[in-house]
């Protein structure tokens, strides 16, 4: 299958400060993508990339197989739609807002009215064609620049942070929106999130950003701190990793909750990296259990549903091995 | 206390009768206003916009000449725009000084920097989400460059006004370049002046009333603007 995006060493800076660096990315076409991540993650700066707004500084970005160009940026602007996450309305009607990307893409304001109308449609916001937006709630005003996405009918739509600031309501029926675009028009659909939950109920494919880097699993288990001891141990102030058979650097280490080892039982003797500590929550999220156990600091634990959990409680003793496999520092 | 009386008895009476003197030197103003706003507004607008938007080597520099352009007394820029229309000047072979064009050209100079640096106000205060909208829209330079002035319309129309309400109510260049010659380059401030410094009160008076009528348009003009702005 074609990628719609292919990102390769691609790396953006402002200010000589890296904010975007990604080894290999393939976003696979008619596919609904989750960029996960914390605030200030670098997910809006690659959402911002793969909309053409900044080109890659160094490295290569692909659109559909075709090497993107700084000379070809405007074409390439319009095969796609970004709704940002607190989007501009311009001084004008909300139909005319709606019709304005329809008519910077040379349709004539007949049908660029039509199709706006229509887009109007698809978010529940007919009637409101006349209105200006300083009439407008917030979220109507969101739902206004959705319409105005929408219209454009573009190959692929970006959205970044859609759920937030949303009611439960507004958020299935983003999720539902989502899922059409990608289901019935067989559209590419990437999506930021700082929303775990929100991401994996749309997609299985969920890229996590840390750093502005893809990093192997969400930054659940995030550790600040700074190496010692010859670059043996990680200090994170309430907790000490052993990182000696751990090969890369830096000054964040992050714990793949699916890769801590567990028992309620003291066990692990001998071994580098054992946390003693209790369970503070036990709670299913989708395909696996999540544990949440206080050990020097909170740790995030994902058990198969499949694993034998009937001995766990809240409030029971736990004992955490944190194996080499489990660990990546950035 | 009569005098005054008197003078502003006669003054009523000459609008009253559209005196075509009064006439020919209200219509010579408003004229002579409205093509330099038309100049002033089509090299200003772009030029502010221009650089409000872009960065380039040198833009602060040209920002300090307007702004410096801004504050100059008005004489100096007629006696500029005279050296340069004067027989002898780089533009007398054009014979415009001492005519309504010459007029013109000097009151251009007077308010371009006036509607640029109004502009380039106009379009920094803008939301600064807009250019974003417009890149992600597929907007192009020139499609960019038109959307923002759309969004800033009501600034800049308030600039335009601003600018005809300065050229309107000038006296130096006017004075400089048009001579003041009656019939032909008099206009109300000219006119107001020559009146006063002879002690003949009734058409300065009624061409001041004729002015503050038009500034009262203007400000009314800007109040309307400001209102739909808001």
């Amino acid at each position: 299958m074609i990628a719609s995006y292919s990102i390769k060493d691609v790396s953006f800076s402002y200010s000589n400060q890296p904010v975007l660096t990604i080894n290999t990315l393939d976003i696979p076409a008619s596919s609904v993508i989750a960029l996960v991540g914390p605030n200030g993650s670098g997910k809006t700066t690659l959402l911002h990339l793969l909309a053409f707004l900044i080109i890659p500084q160094k490295g290569l970005l692909s659109f559909l197989g075709a090497k993107v160009s700084a000379s070809d940026l405007i074409n390439l602007r319009r095969r796609v739609g970004l709704l940002p996450q607190n989007p501009y309305l311009f001084k004008c009607s909300v139909l005319e807002n709606v019709a304005i990307g329809l008519k910077l893409r040379g349709f004539s304001r007949h049908e660029a009215r039509k199709m706006a109308i229509e887009g109007l449609k698809k978010v529940r916001m007919e009637g409101y064609e006349s209105r200006w937006p300083n009439s407008l709630s917030g979220g109507e005003a969101q739902r206004v620049a959705l319409a105005r996405t929408l219209a454009l009918n573009p190959e692929v739509f970006l959205f970044d942070e859609p759920a937030n600031h949303l009611d439960l309501e507004s958020v299935k029926r983003t999720e539902q929106l989502i899922l059409n675009l990608n289901r019935n028009e067989k559209k590419t659909v990437v999506f930021t999130s700082h929303n775990l939950a929100f991401a994996q109920n749309l997609t299985d494919f969920v890229i996590n950003i840390f750093q502005g880097q893809v990093v192997p699993t969400a930054p659940y288990n995030l550790f600040r701190g700074q190496i010692q001891h010859g670059g043996k141990v990680f200090d994170a102030g309430a907790v000490q990793f052993d990182i000696s058979k751990t090969t890369e650097r830096g000054t964040c280490l992050m714990v793949d909750p699916s890769k801590i080892s567990f028992s309620t039982q003291e066990e692990f003797v001998n071994l580098p990296n054992v946390f003693h500590g209790r369970i503070v929550s036990i709670s299913l999220l989708r395909d696996v259990v999540k544990i949440e156990a206080l050990a020097g600091e909170r740790f995030e634990i994902h058990a198969p549903i499949s694993s034998d959990i009937t001995s766990f409680g809240i409030g029971k003793e736990i004992w955490l091995h944190i194996g080499p496999n489990a660990m990546t520092l950035i | 206390m009569q005098f005054l009386l008197d003078s502003f008895h006669k003054a009523f009476l000459l609008l009253l009768h559209l005196d075509s003197e009064v006439f020919q030197i209200v219509w010579l103003s408003i004229t002579v206003s409205f093509w330099s706003t038309i100049f002033s507004a089509s090299v200003g607008l772009p030029v502010g916009a221009l650089l409000a938007l872009k960065d380039f080597k040198g833009k602060s520099v040209i920002l300090l000449l307007l702004n410096t352009t801004m504050a100059a007394p008005t004489v100096v820029i007629g006696l500029f725009c005279y050296v340069l229309l004067s027989r002898v000047g780089p533009l007398g072979s054009l014979g415009l000084l001492f005519t309504p064009s010459g007029m013109v050209f000097g009151l251009f100079i007077l308010a371009t920097p006036i509607a640029a640096n109004l502009t380039v106000a106009a379009i920094e205060s803008l939301d600064k989400r807009l250019m974003l909208t417009c890149e992600l829209l597929g907007a192009s330079p020139a499609q960019q460059f038109w959307l923002v002035i759309k969004e800033a319309r009501f600034a800049v129309m308030a600039a335009v006004v601003i600018a005809f309400g300065r050229i309107i109510s000038e006296l130096g260049i006017a004075m400089m370049l048009g001579g003041n010659i009656r019939g032909f380059t008099r206009t109300m401030t000219t006119a107001i002046a020559l009146e006063t410094s002879k002690g003949e009160f009734e058409l300065g008076l009624a061409l001041g009333f004729v002015l503050m009528a038009v500034a009262l348009f203007i400000n009314g003009l800007l109040f309307l603007v400001q209102k739909e702005r808001s």
